[in-house]
Order: C-alpha cells, then structure tokens, then sequence
C-alpha cells in the first residue's frame, strides 16, 4: 500500500485513481503456467459494470469434460470476491461463469484454474475495474 | 496516464465521470408495489404511525426524524429500549442494494420488518400490525385497494399480540405458535405487505443533485465556468478524495458508496455493546430471512436481488465489515459510522488520517493506511463533504408527515 501512494506522489499530478501503478496485460487470452492451455474471456456484459453481477465466457480449446474452477481477487488489496461464481461447461471447450461481481475500483485478477487428471494449471487475466457506464 | 489541464488523470476523470448523473432509484422487482404511488400514500401514513409499535408511542420517524434529516442525532438510538447501532439515515437508502450496517436485508420492505418487531425499538408484533392496519378505517381500505381483502384480525382466534421469536418462551412466540399455519401465513403476508408500502415511500426520499455534479459535468463537458461550482478549498478536496485520500476506492459511483462491506477498524467504544460482527453475521442472516428476495413474499425470486442472494459468499474477511454509507447530504447526519464512533466530519478525516484503532473481529481493510495528510489537506476533505455533496431532496414536500 505505502508503495502504490509513494507511485502516486511521483506521478506528480493528483495521483492515479486505482492502483495501476505497476505496468499490467490486460489481454483478453492468456497461456496456463505450465503452458498446456489457452484460456479466452470474455466478460458479459462488456465492459464489466461497477459492483453489478455479471458472468464471463471462458473459451479452452481441448478442455471438454475437465475440471474447471475460475475465482478473481485484488492482489493489491489483498481480498476476492464478495460472491461465490458457479462454472458450468457449456461445451466445445465453452465454459459459462456465472455470479461474478467486482466491488471496487483497480485491478482484478481473474484465475481460471483447470485440472485435468494429471496436472493443475492456471491461468490469471487482469480486467481494469471498471469504465463508468453512461 | 497523463495529466489533463485539470490536474486530474485520465482514470481520475473516470472515477469521477462515474459519480453523476445521479440516476433513478434503482427497480426493485421483489417489491410489486414499489412505484406504485398509492402504495408510498399509505407507506408515508405507516412510516410515522405509532400504531405499529407495542405500546403507541413509536414510530419509524421516532428515530428517523424528518427535521434531522431522518436520523436521531444520537450515538446509539432509544426507543423501546437501546439499539446496539447507530441509526443512519433514510435519505439516499433506497440506492442500496443491502439495508443495515450489516446488510441483513437485501430490501427496504425486508428492512421496515425489523425494527417493528424488535424488543429495544418498536416492540411490536406483525399480528399487532395487521390488526393495527384492520381497524383503522383508512389505512384498511388504502391497503384492501392495494393488496386485497384483510382477514378480520380482531376476531377471537386472534391474540392481541404475536410474532416468532429465537426464545420460544417469549409469551408473543407461545401467541404465535397458537396460530394456524394458515394464519400465520396470511399473518406474514399483511406484514410484508406494509414493508413493501414502506418501502415505496421510501424510495421517494432521494435527493437530486448538488455542486459536486456541476463541477464534474462542467469538467468533463471542457465548460470552462465549471471551476465556479466549488470553491477551491472544496476542489482540493475533491481531488484529495479520488486521489492521495484513496476514498473512492469505496466511496465510488452516484452516492458515492458502492454498496459493499469494508473493515475500517473502529476501534470499542464504552457506549457499543460487545460482539459485533458485521457482515459476517449479516450475511447468514440475510440469507436466513423468510422475507428476503428468495422467499416466499418475495415479488420476483429470479430477479437480480434473487441472484445476488444466490450467488452470496461467506468469507472470513466479512468479519467486522459493514456497509459503505453514501455520502450525499453526510453533513447532516453527525454522529458517525456504524456505533455513532465520531462526533463530525473532521473526527472522520482524523481516523482515517491516523489510522491508529484496532477492530473488534476481523482486519483493516487492506486499501487503508495512514494517509498523512496535512493540516491544510485534512480540513479540505471536510469542506468538499459540507459543500460538494449537500443536495435538495428532489420532493421535498414528502419529507414531512402526511
Ligand atoms: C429505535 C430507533 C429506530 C426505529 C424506531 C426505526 N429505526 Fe430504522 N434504523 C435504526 C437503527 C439503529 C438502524 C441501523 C441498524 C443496523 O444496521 O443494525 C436503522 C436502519 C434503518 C435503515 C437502513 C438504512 C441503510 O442505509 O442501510 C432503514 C431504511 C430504516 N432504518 C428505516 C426504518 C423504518 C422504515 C422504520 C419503521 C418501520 C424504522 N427504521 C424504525 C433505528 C430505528
Ligand atoms: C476501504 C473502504 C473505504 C475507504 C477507502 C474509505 N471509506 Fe469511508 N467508510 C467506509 C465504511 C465501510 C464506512 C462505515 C464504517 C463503519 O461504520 O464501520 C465508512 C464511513 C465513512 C463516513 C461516515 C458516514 C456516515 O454516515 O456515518 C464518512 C464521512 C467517510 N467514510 C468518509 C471517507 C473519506 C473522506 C475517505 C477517504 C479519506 C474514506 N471514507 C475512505 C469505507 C471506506
Ligand atoms: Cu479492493
């Protein structure tokens, strides 16, 4: 925390208003650490809404059948969700989250983890919460 | 991230961008007759009745007194008896999707059942309430016009009083337990019926908006007159407020609440009862409740309140969290916080400044942190409270008994 205030008073306006002091990819498609899978979101609606629920399509070609959990949390602020997001295969390697809900402003970590019998692997994309909705 | 001309960042502007218009009151789809206007006729009527009460002397307004900005002014409120919270204020309510401090309703017409029943408020009874609502010539046919046809709760089936209770030796639970189950459900369905035509009154308490939206829209429309909307000791709070102050990290959008629950760590105080833990309570309870948005008198069980409910976590980290409260109109409604903690807005400023109290449960959020604000800085977050977000109620003229 202290660090990200210090980051604010070098930026030498205002400050920023999150916390995207550190550089981040907030790319929509992300490879598991172990590299065995590919993993697409995409949110709906987009873009995410401030503190409303909303789900995510997850795309992971190959994943038919597998095990499939997907969480987010703020690693900045050290909490997750206030919701608890069910995972239902949707199929074709389509997976549908539902009960997903953002309740600040800043980065999101979004962690979708898959198991398929022999290794478990994760794959974290970021989403910038969020644009104000007009 | 640049600067604009402003001195505002571009993820600033956003944050702010977000903070006006102020919109509608939210729908509230479990609460058929939440716009209907003749239900907020007879919902004005019961909010000041102290027929609803135990004993005729309370009502709602007892402790959510127009004249003071539908709060009490007091640390902890007394009616009946003493509650263990602070009262907060009506005004604005309707925009949150949780009511209480712990959010153990997740509707105002689940909220306005509460403090009817309890033993230290209106120590009531929702058979008291419906006989309360039968044998008064006009609330009954305001009602019958809404909901129907009322039993005849005076007839000698029916005790004066009766409600459930946790403690099943309470003589108003041993009335209850003597009831039909019919009765008992067409007791619950009057009683969530006046909830819900509270709760359409309710939501015509909202305020329009104030300086804060002139300046953000002037900024943001490149007017070049926006500037005048505050002063400049209020413009540096502002920018103090969604910059080195991080209160918009919670005090975000419209009301500038987001609804949720956060850990400030207010520390005891000698006037708080032990015990309260917040969220994490709130958040069985809320789910326990027969009249929340998955319930029985719900209106719509799939709607967004149902999914919210249905989605609900309990975590850990709910312990000693409650609600963010929207800050429009915050300087009239001293004391502060959940047990009335701080006397004023500058003890407000001071606490977060410092940052020195240890919580009861659970941890201070981790977004806090001792700000360092100065002198100079501290006192412009106090006069952008008092200036930026004073705001007319849009009617004021339903903000008086009827
Ligand atoms: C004895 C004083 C007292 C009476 C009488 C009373 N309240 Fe309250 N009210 C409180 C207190 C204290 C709280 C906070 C309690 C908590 O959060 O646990 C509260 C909370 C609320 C809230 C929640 C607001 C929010 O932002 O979450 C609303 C709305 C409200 N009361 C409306 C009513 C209505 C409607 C009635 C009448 C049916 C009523 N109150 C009667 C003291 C009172
Ligand atoms: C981590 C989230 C969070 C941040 C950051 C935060 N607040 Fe709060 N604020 C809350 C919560 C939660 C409460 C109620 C706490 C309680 O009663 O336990 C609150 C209460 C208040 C109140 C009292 C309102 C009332 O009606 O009682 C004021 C005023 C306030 N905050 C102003 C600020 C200011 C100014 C800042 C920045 C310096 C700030 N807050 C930063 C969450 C936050
Ligand atoms: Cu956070």
């Amino acid at each position: 925390m202290t660090r990200i205030v210090a980051a604010l008073i070098l930026a030498g306006c205002t400050g920023g208003g999150g916390d995207t002091a550190e550089e981040r990819d907030y790319g929509r498609t992300q490879t598991t650490d172990l590299g065995s899978w590919t993993v697409t979101i995409a949110p709906d609606p987009d873009p995410v809404p401030p503190v409303d629920l909303f789900a995510l399509d997850v795309t992971i070609p190959g994943a038919e059948g597998l095990f499939v959990d997907v969480d987010a949390d703020m690693p900045s602020h050290n909490h997750g969700m206030n919701t608890e997001p069910v995972v239902t295969e949707v199929g074709g390697g389509a997976f549908r989250v539902d009960g997903m809900q953002f309740h600040m402003t800043g980065d999101w970590r979004v962690t979708v983890a898959i198991d398929d019998g022999n290794t478990y692997e994760r794959a974290f994309l970021w989403i910038d919460c969020c644009e104000p909705i007009q | 991230m640049g600067c604009g001309s402003s001195g505002f960042s571009e993820e600033q502007l956003d944050i702010l961008a977000a903070m006006t218009p102020v919109p509608a009151v939210p729908a509230d789809s479990t609460n058929a007759v939440a716009d209907d206007p003749n239900a907020a006729v007879l919902g004005r009527k019961l909010f000041f009745s102290t027929a609803l009460s135990g004993d005729g002397q309370f009502s709602c307004a007892s402790c959510h007194d127009p004249a003071q900005d539908f709060t009490d002014g007091l640390q902890l409120s007394e009616a009946a008896g003493q509650t263990g919270r602070h009262a907060p204020t009506v005004i604005n309510a309707a925009y949150s999707r949780w009511q209480f401090w712990d959010g153990r309703c997740d509707s105002q017409w689940c909220q306005a059942l509460g403090p009817i029943e309890s033993p230290v408020e209106m120590a009531g009874t929702r058979l008291g309430v419906a006989r309360a609502v039968y044998t008064d010539a006009t609330l009954r046919a305001e009602y019958e016009a809404l909901f129907g046809a009322l039993t005849d709760f005076t007839d000698s089936r029916f005790p004066e009083r009766a409600r459930p209770a946790e403690d099943p030796t309470d003589p108003d639970a041993l009335a209850w337990a003597q009831l039909s189950a019919a009765d008992q459900a067409d007791v619950n369905g009057v009683f969530a019926n006046v909830g819900k035509a509270i709760a359409a009154y309710e939501r015509l308490l909202v305020t329009g908006e104030g300086p804060l939206d002139a300046y953000i829209q002037g900024l943001l429309a490149e007017d070049e007159s926006y500037r005048d909307a505050l002063s400049p000791e209020a413009e540096l709070g502002l920018e103090l407020f969604v910059g080195k102050g991080l209160c918009h990290f919670c005090h975000s959008g419209p009301m500038l609440s987001n609804g949720e629950f956060h850990n400030v760590a207010l520390g005891p105080r000698d006037w708080l009862p032990e015990g309260d833990n917040g969220r994490f309570d709130g958040i069985r309870a809320v789910r326990e409740t027969p009249f929340n948005a998955l319930g029985a008198f719900s209106d719509d069980t799939e709607g967004e309140a149902a999914q919210r409910l249905t989605f609900l976590a309990l975590n850990i980290d709910a312990e000693g969290q409650f609600k963010t409260p929207g800050l429009r109109r915050v300087a009239n409604t001293a004391p502060y916080m959940h047990g009335g903690h701080l006397d004023d807005l500058a003890s407000v400023v001071e606490f977060y400044n410092l940052q020195e109290e240890e919580p009861e449960f659970g941890h201070l959020d981790e977004t806090l942190a001792p700000l360092e604000l100065s002198e100079e800085e501290a006192a412009a977050l106090v006069v952008f409270m008092e200036e930026a977000l004073d705001a007319e109620l849009v009617d004021p003229s339903v903000a008086t008994a009827p």
